[in-house]
């Protein structure tokens, strides 16, 4: 394999599954050889747009599949890709597509601030590419041809342009895969962006390589990754230190809740645990990658005894990018491991100097930049370290003092302060990574021009201007006349550094211990010492609609936990919101969500109850006639079926009416409120509810709250090739006229992208009419009509073609 | 039942940055309201909506749709069906959404 078309050759034949795409609601699945078709259709769709060989192209959107559609749709066109963090905003967007030239870019609609260029939406490419015929011939590609340009900082300072070439990156994923020595059949959780070398090389080309599977998730929350964890196979997930130590931080607090956070202490007791711990990552979960930036060695050990295993590494964008790694069989305790086999690694001064195929040739249209980072042919990291007799490498310092978040963004410290600096009233500033005990913090030293400025406006004003993911999370005032300097009047960070870390220990500590309570100031702008345990949010804090929001946002990003918008009405108070994140608010479940009904029990079951009970009391009723069958001949897959709705007999007519092949892989949706009113539920029901639920294969469909559950119940069957009844009307007509639709149909259509199945139902309303007592015997017809494929679609243009089309099915 | 929200729309603007807006708009709202005032006054309708039904509920199961003429409708899997009614109304800095149920 000398380049990455050389791999993507590999993915025509292959029959399994390479993605997951996991969106709260539906999981979508892509095999190796959809994804090739897929990504010579972008090729196609890409040389429509006017993209020529050498044409730059963007990618400015979140993790999904066809972010990796788009990256071989790019390659397979002759264009270059680059990569832009989703996290950035439009200013760093732009900076970065200006650099390179960009004609093109591939963006998200969920991005309110767009780039104004020819582009398309990411989420609009599965429709696109539906259409778009794939082109026939697979460019050649030399090894020496660019696939990427990488900038590795982007507002101000100096934005530099990795070139990195195909002999470079499939270097690097043999070298790396060689290296880790991962065993057969691993499936990978992707969580941090694609748009980093880290991820893209490891967690992305890596298991392409190998034949692996790769989840992607639509958001990117505790639960979901939670949830993923849970219902996947997944073995292994690449991310970050802090990651792995917010996550040690809520197993230590979770436990100590539970008052058995001792159980942490004893090594035998250790043992006890750790299964139980391991559990909530799924059953089979093994590996974290991690790399990026130091990992605390307290965090390392954490996580080995509780039987997970840390594999750190070490690289560099420029070196496409590991360098150094341990690997599954051996890793050795605060090291980031030894080089890979077919890259020279030497220390020249402590520093780390780099040589090999991984090694990028060059700064886009920045030859200074270039000839600085080299050194005799060698790539100077601008790391430092020392190596031990067996060759393990100990990270010492960085030169650069990047800062990495949670998500894995780098955030370089001297962009920061150059938006700092150009504030009124600001002499200079320091920005450095500062550690707590979470994980590095982007804390600003501010040297002031005048001691009684405003800092806390100076802060929200520097926050407008920084890109979101750059934000200084905290701060401290220098109160002395100037920074710690070297000679050449350069900032030495780690005196400053220290001196904070020093100082905090002792002042500012009982109001940072707060973190909660500075949150909410922060949110309400008000000081920490105005609000109180029984301050209410809405009325005496002023949260409006917004800052409740934003507060909301803020808690789950701290407390690693989801909170549903609801937590917070005109009533809360501080000590309500604390005591719920102590708790971790449970959910109420759905009732009358049973997913069993679809196995091949329930559906015998059901078969059996047609048999003896419902086909020979419904035949008493009514004569059925179907027409329009013809219309599903051929049609695969599930739907969401569509019926006008005159009488409680609908549903089993609609079912006979069916073939059998689809009549016992589709479930029903019902009103929740039909059974389950406010006023109270009749003995009746309570008695004809659960037979309903078998018999009919029924679901509950709320109509005033908790619809989001049904919809990813409904996800899931979809997901499991089961079709779904609906009557969108949500009640029986009272004078036979066709009522105004549900608007959940057209959400419904929207996340599942499945057809929809038109129905329409004549004669029932004489048989058994709403109010009648008993049905009267007569005659049913149902008529089919052809499914109906949406895409961009609103949801009420989907209702009411959807509408339309029932109405237009006639007996003729 | 009514409900009534005002948003002002530096404050809409600066926050817009770092929310995930896959969690409170359609893809569509954000297709049909390309400029500010009219993304900030969806923002204003749905919160409306929930003060209207006197709860709140997630963001996404409520929504704003233009009609061919560009006026806006409110729809809900909340309201079962009944008949909703959204004004919008901007001037300057603020933008207001009142909603009847």
């Amino acid at each position: 394999m000398k380049t990455l078309v050389d791999l993507f050759r590999l993915f025509e034949k292959r029959n399994k599954e390479v993605f997951v795409y996991r969106t709260g609601i539906r999981r979508f699945t892509y095999t190796y050889s959809e994804f090739y078709s897929l990504s010579l259709a972008m090729a196609a769709y890409l040389l429509s747009q006017g993209i020529k060989k050498g044409d730059k192209v963007a990618i400015w959107a979140p993790n999904n599949p066809f972010w990796a559609v788009s990256y071989f749709g790019i390659i397979l066109s002759g264009g270059i890709i680059v990569p832009i963090d989703y996290a950035s905003g439009l200013k760093r967007a732009e900076t970065i597509m200006n650099l390179s030239g960009a004609k093109f870019v591939i963006q998200s609609a969920y991005k309110f601030e767009k780039i104004p260029l020819k582009t398309v939406m990411i989420e609009d490419l599965v429709f696109i590419l539906k259409s778009q015929k794939p082109i026939r011939k697979i460019p050649a590609v030399k090894p020496d041809d660019i696939v990427e340009i990488v900038y590795t900082s982007g507002t101000t300072g100096d934005p530099k342009g990795v070139v990195l070439t195909h002999r470079n990156i499939t270097s690097n994923v043999l070298g790396a895969c060689r290296h880790i020595e991962i065993p057969e059949r691993f499936n990978f959780l992707s969580v941090l962006p694609l748009s980093h070398m880290l991820e893209q090389t490891v967690g992305f080309l890596i298991p392409l390589y190998r034949g692996d599977q790769v989840i992607y998730l639509r958001i990117i929350k505790p639960s979901s990754i939670m949830e993923a964890l849970s219902q996947e196979d997944i073995k292994t997930m690449l991310t970050v230190p802090k990651f792995l130590l917010l996550l040690k931080n809520t197993v230590e607090r979770e436990l100590t809740v539970k008052g058995l956070g001792g159980l942490l202490k004893s090594e035998f007791l250790v043992k006890i645990i750790a299964p139980v711990v391991r559990r909530k990552f799924g059953r089979h979960f093994q590996l974290f990658l991690v790399g990026g930036a130091a990992l605390p060695v307290d965090v390392f050990e954490f996580w080995q005894k509780m039987g997970i295993i840390v594999v750190e590494g070490y690289g560099l964008t420029e070196c496409s990018p590991i360098i150094t790694g341990n690997t599954i069989k051996k890793q050795v305790a605060g090291s980031v491991g030894y080089p890979l086999k077919d890259l020279q690694v030497r220390l020249d001064n402590q520093e780390i100097l780099v040589k090999g195929d991984s090694v990028f040739s060059g700064y886009y249209q920045n030859p200074e930049k270039t000839r600085e980072a080299f050194k005799d042919g060698w790539f100077k990291t601008g790391d430092f370290a020392q190596m031990d007799d067996k060759g393990n490498i100990y990270i010492k310092g960085r030169k650069k003092d990047i800062i990495v978040n949670a998500s894995g963004i780098n955030i370089y410290p001297d962009e920061v302060e150059a938006v700092l600096n150009r504030i009124d009233g600001i002499k200079d500033s320091c920005v450095i990574g500062l550690d707590r005990g979470e994980g590095e913090q982007v804390h600003a030293v501010l040297l002031l021009k005048n001691k009684r400025a405003d800092v806390h406006k100076i802060i929200q004003l520097a926050n407008e201007r920084l890109d979101p993911l750059q934000k200084i999370e905290d701060f401290s005032v220098w109160n002395e006349a100037d920074f710690p300097r070297t000679t050449t009047l350069k900032i030495q960070k780690f005196k400053v550094k220290e001196r904070i870390l020093n100082q905090n220990q002792s002042a500012n500590l009982d109001l940072v211990g707060d973190s909660f309570l500075l949150l909410v100031a922060n949110v309400s702008h008000k000081s920490p010492a105005e609000i109180k345990e029984s301050s209410v949010l809405t009325s005496d804090l002023g949260l409006n609609s917004l800052s409740r929001l934003e507060l909301v946002n803020y808690l789950e990003q701290e407390y690693r936990l989801d909170l549903e918008d609801s937590v917070i009405n005109n009533k809360t108070t501080v000590g309500d919101l604390r005591k719920l994140l102590k708790k971790k608010g449970k959910t109420k479940k759905q009732r009358g969500l049973w997913l069993w009904l679809n196995n091949p029990v329930g559906r015998v079951l059901r078969e059996f109850l047609d048999v003896i009970l419902l086909k020979p009391v419904c035949s008493s009723f009514f004569d059925l006639e179907v027409h329009g069958l013809s219309n599903l001949s051929g049609f695969k897959g599930p739907a969401i079926y569509i019926a006008n709705h005159t009488s409680y007999l609908d549903q089993p007519a609609v079912m006979f009416a069916l073939p059998r092949n689809i009549r016992y892989k589709i479930a029903s949706a019902s009103r929740e409120e039909f059974f389950f009113s406010e006023e109270g539920t009749s003995l009746f029901k309570k008695i004809i509810f659960p037979f309903a639920m078998v018999a009919g294969n029924v679901f509950l469909l709320p109509q005033k709250s908790g619809f989001r559950k049904s919809l990813a119940f409904m996800g899931r069957l979809i997901d499991q090739r089961v079709g779904i009844l609906i009557f969108p009307e949500g009640t029986r007509t009272r004078n036979g006229k066709i009522q105004e639709f549900m608007s959940g149909l057209g959400l419904m259509v929207k996340e599942f992208q499945v057809p929809v199945v038109p129905i329409r139902i004549f004669g029932m309303e004489k048989i058994y009419p709403r109010g009648a007592k008993v049905p009267k015997k007569g005659k049913c017809v149902v008529v089919f009509g052809k499914p109906i494929e949406f895409a961009y679609q609103t949801p009420n243009e989907i209702i009411e073609i959807s509408r339309k089309a029932i109405f237009d099915l006639t007996l003729s | 039942m009514l409900g009534t929200d005002l948003v002002y729309l530096p404050e809409f603007e600066k926050k817009l940055k770092n929310l995930e807006l896959e969690k409170i708009f359609l893809s569509h709202e954000l297709a049909q309201n390309k400029s500010l005032e009219s993304l900030a006054g969806v923002f204003a309708a749905k919160e409306a909506f929930f003060k209207a039904i006197g709860s709140k509920e997630d963001w996404l199961d409520v929504w704003v749709e233009k009609t061919a003429k560009g006026q806006p409708l409110i729809k809900s899997t909340l309201s079962q069906n009944k008949k909703t009614e959204l004004s919008i109304s901007h001037s300057g800095d603020y933008v207001l959404a009142v909603v009847i149920l």
